[in-house]
């Protein structure tokens, strides 16, 4: 059983990052390599917001989030933005100078040092007996999290204007101007929600086991589950992040550890031989990438 | 921020280094002081510049001031080299320091041979060559040590356990930590311990608790762990969060303290070679009120390693008297005696063949949770280095 | 009355060297159809794209002349912003979104809020009745004249003052044009907007245009009423098949063409 919830916690981490990756992707074409810095930003934004809402762990929170969608729409609307119309590669490599920018940063002003929101916030993780398992507090509101980002995902996208607004820019950028849909308006929603649920998976993660900047790195994990599942596609995304939180953890498991760390980037090559556009996405969009 | 200011102080320095060069000891430093590495040098490092500051504030030694040129280096090899060339040809250093990652160790030591010029591993792991035989020009103060600390632990495990030890054993899939496991696990059998797991844990892991489960289903019934300090702490909370509730042992390194009293959880032992500010020797009081007088982003309690090379550069310095050159430090911090006050075990002591220590002391500390603080669990035990 | 659209001089380059137009003018007022007929290549519609703000993605631009709506200059005006000012075009490919439902398709362009946006849904399934028995449908399976009335529908929704239509006919069998083709005059008679009607078939697009432009190699070469039009001898053999022996070999008209209106 404690098989089945580790794996279902470590799905739920790298499900919640992957979905920034296809959300981003989707809309625009453009991988953005600095999620995973993204991410990490929110989370030492929460240290931050912490000490000024000591007496509010929840207000903190919700501070740290609405800052880090605002960084999402603002990393559009004063880089990205510039980069419509220019190569989608050039777009790419943006994103992996931002990365490193951001890196640098954090290093610079909340220095390299282990923290502990959980710490800032008065929080104590508990770890709480599940179907003869364990969970830790963070890890089950991982889980709940992420479950409840992927639905709100699915009905915004079904149902809301703007969802569907996403959907057909993503789909056809050329026809959505045409329909008076603005992109610039539509990709600065999506990397507002992309860096908004990369928040959340940041802040999380490191409720639930501290920070430091090798988040960057499972940041850059996540993204083999993103790609397996197919980019553009949601559930892709999820069934992605599965695959590669069982395939890693069955290897702790039952194999060697060492191998656990390579083997997302194993299941993706895989993935790529058989099945390039992974196994929800679109194949004709296989030559943009 | 503090971190920049101390960034452009150490090149305002640099550029006044040589116009100094008459009248100071010039010594220089390479080391991780940003990027993703700093946390473990950098606040080492700061407290290496207070002692220095403090030093010269005082009147230098012999008369003389120390000129403690600080180079960040970002753990990168490439840079250090550069950073030990520089110090070396430009700033003509009679002293190197070297606190970042292994990965830097290469060119510097290069550097230090070609041009003769001694070289301290503060902070940063101590290599091979400070051993008996030593390397006539490699010198370390850091605190931890290969092979000893695992002796310390199990020493500590064998003399505290009541129960037959089956011991769980977790490291970083770094070669130093892993080394160190492995060499814990051959230990462990000869002191009639029963190794049941061996986690070697890649360092960007997002959740420990597979790792944690597999040492927990193992059995153990102690988990001991040499390696970073996250590698550490998050195969603990991995272990506690699926309901184990077996001894922890690990190595004290600079976070410790506040981790301790973070963790609150009274069978997490730590076993290090510094004492804690909570031991509040007179020492950790002056070194708080120089911290704070310097107003260090660090806190206070991860200071010691800095501290500690301070003291042991001014001996050396005082011992080869003035002018100075390369060759005199190195002579004189080859039978060199450092009175550390209570920081370490007892005196640091080099000899020609010993440059690490001819003594290495350990304590155990952990969290009391009756009386809220952290409490020595066991004091000082002495280990020869021969 | 004054135009609601006015193409002046229009020159456009390809590149750096391939003068796709060269000094096209023409105009379109208020509630008018105007048809703009040519083959391939006449430069029918890089006009288009070019009233519509999208040469620049072609690598293509505007280095003479002028386009005007409602007396606005609209060079170096992003796409959306003219389907705002509300220019809206129907392209010839491309021209729904495939993975999108019927009513997503509608939905995804509909301008305006609530109320509106439910009126403006409505009024597309009056004119479509068919697309209201094939809401849920995904886009990409509606057949080539169910795709028609879509791209119709949803750019309609896009409230325009000028609809753009890039090709009606195209791969259509003749009756589902004529069908769209009354449409059209409909949505133009109940709405009162100017329809620009870029065609290859001139026999549909003459049936229902007010007048009507003949562009060959990126210039005017004839234009006027749509009656005038359909009667002139040229259109006549070139563009409607006129009568007997004339219904010659495509290459041989395009020959006789060029003789008859380059000299």
């Amino acid at each position: 059983m404690q098989l089945a919830i580790n794996i279902a916690v470590l799905a739920a981490i790298y499900a919640l990052i992957a979905c920034g990756y296809v959300l981003i992707y989707r809309v625009s074409r453009v991988l953005n390599l600095a999620h995973g810095e993204l991410m990490m930003l929110s989370a030492y934004l929460l240290l931050t917001t912490a000490s000024l809402f000591s007496k509010n762990p929840l207000i903190a929170i919700a501070a740290a989030i609405f800052l880090s969608l605002c960084v999402g729409v603002l990393v559009y609307l004063f880089l990205m933005r510039r980069m419509t119309g220019e190569m989608v590669l050039a777009a790419v490599l943006t994103t992996v100078a931002l990365g490193v920018l951001l890196r640098g940063l954090v290093v610079l002003v909340w220095s390299a040092q282990q923290q502990n929101p959980a710490q800032a916030l008065g929080w104590v993780n508990y770890s709480i007996p599940v179907f003869g398992g364990r969970i830790s507090a963070a890890g089950a509101a991982l889980i709940i999290t992420t479950a409840l980002v992927y639905a709100g995902l699915f009905l915004f996208l079904r149902f809301s204007r703007y969802g569907i607004r996403m959907r057909a820019a993503g789909q056809n950028p050329l026809l959505a101007a045409q329909r008076g849909i603005s992109l610039h308006a539509i990709y600065a929603l999506a990397w507002g929600l992309s860096t908004l649920t990369g928040a959340l998976a940041g802040i999380l993660i490191s409720l639930d086991s501290g920070l430091d900047s090798t988040m960057v790195l499972i940041g850059l994990k996540a993204f083999p589950a993103a790609l397996v599942g197919g980019l553009d596609s949601l559930v892709g995304a999820l069934i992605g992040s599965l695959i590669i939180a069982a395939a890693e953890v069955l290897m702790i498991y039952y194999v060697d550890a060492l191998l656990s760390d390579v083997v997302p980037f194993l299941v993706l090559i895989l993935m790529l031989v058989v099945r390039p556009w992974g196994l929800f996405g679109t194949r004709e969009e296989l030559d943009r990438v | 921020m503090l971190k920049r200011s101390l960034i452009v102080t150490a090149a305002l320095v640099g550029l006044t280094g040589a116009a100094t060069a008459q009248d100071s000891y010039n010594i220089g430093l390479t080391g991780a002081l940003t990027g993703p590495a700093a946390g473990t040098y950098a606040p080492a490092v700061d407290g290496l510049r207070i002692y220095i500051d403090k030093v010269n504030a005082a009147g230098g030694v012999n008369g003389k001031k120390i000129n403690l040129i600080l180079l960040d280096d970002s753990a990168q090899p490439a840079r250090a080299a550069a950073n030990a060339t520089r110090l070396v040809t430009d700033d003509k250093v009679v002293l190197l320091l070297n606190a970042s990652l292994s990965s830097t160790y290469a060119p510097v030591v290069g550097e230090s041979q070609k041009a003769n010029v001694p070289l301290i591993f503060a902070s940063s792991v101590c290599p091979k060559d400070v051993y008996p035989p030593a390397n006539a020009l490699q010198f370390c103060t850091t605190a931890f040590a290969a092979n000893y600390d695992s002796r310390a632990v199990l020493d500590f495990v064998k003399a505290t356990a009541k129960e037959p030890v089956k011991l769980g054993l977790s490291a970083m899939a770094i070669p130093i930590s892993r080394g160190e496991i492995d060499y814990a696990e051959e230990l462990s059998k000869t002191l009639g311990m029963t190794p049941v797991s061996k986690q070697i844990i890649p360092p960007p892991t997002p959740d420990y608790t597979p790792f944690a489960t597999l040492i927990k289903d193992a059995g153990a019934n102690w988990t001991y762990s040499w390696a970073p300090w996250v590698t550490q702490v998050r195969t603990l909370e991995g272990l506690r969060r699926l309901g184990w509730t077996g001894d922890y042992v690990a190595w004290a390194h600079l976070e410790a303290e506040n981790e301790l009293a973070r963790l609150k959880d009274g069978k997490f032992f730590v076993v290090g070679a510094n004492s804690l500010f909570q031991d509040d020797l007179p020492i950790h009081n002056e070194i708080a009120a120089a911290a704070k007088a310097a107003k260090s982003q660090y806190p206070v309690n991860q200071m010691t390693e800095g501290w500690i090379a301070g003291m042991v550069i001014e001996a050396a310095l005082k011992g080869a008297g003035w002018p100075a050159n390369a060759e005199k430090v190195t002579a004189s911090l080859s039978n060199l005696k450092v009175d550390l006050k209570g920081l370490r075990g007892g005196e640091l002591q080099w000899t020609k063949d010993n440059h690490f220590r001819t003594k290495q002391y350990y304590r155990v500390y952990r969290w009391d949770e009756a009386k809220g603080a952290i409490v020595r669990v066991r004091d000082w035990a002495p280990f020869d280095v021969k | 009355m004054s135009a609601l659209l006015r193409v002046e001089k229009l020159e456009v380059v390809y590149g750096r060297a391939i003068t796709a137009i060269q000094g096209i003018t023409l105009e379109a007022r208020k509630g008018e159809i105007v048809a703009v007929l040519g083959t391939n290549g006449a430069g029918k519609s890089t006009t288009l794209r070019a009233i519509s703000g999208f040469l620049g993605l072609d690598d293509a631009r505007v280095t003479e002349g002028a386009i005007h709506f409602k007396g606005k200059n609209l060079s170096n005006r992003p796409p959306y912003l003219i389907t705002k000012l509300g220019i809206v075009l129907v392209p010839e490919r491309d021209k729904v979104f495939p993975s999108l439902s019927v009513v997503e398709n509608l939905s995804a362009s509909v301008s305006g809020t609530g109320a509106d946006r439910k009126r403006l849904e409505e009024m597309a399934f009056n004119f479509f009745p068919k697309l209201a028995e094939l809401r849920g449908r995904t886009a990409g399976l509606l057949s080539g004249g169910e795709r028609q009335m879509l791209a119709l529908a949803s750019a309609i929704v896009c409230g325009p003052e000028l609809l753009l239509v890039d090709e009606l006919s195209l791969g259509l069998a003749p009756v589902v044009v004529d069908d769209l083709a009354q449409r059209l005059v409909e949505i133009r008679n109940t709405l009162g907007i100017t329809i620009l009607l870029v065609e290859q078939n001139a026999a549909v697009a003459l049936s229902i245009a007010d007048r009507g432009y003949v562009l060959e190699n990126g210039r005017v070469v004839l234009d006027g009423d749509a009656a005038r039009l359909r009667n002139h001898p040229d259109i006549q053999e070139f563009y409607l098949g006129g009568a007997g022996e004339r219904r010659s070999y495509r290459d041989v008209k395009q020959y006789r063409r060029s003789r008859r209106w380059y000299g």
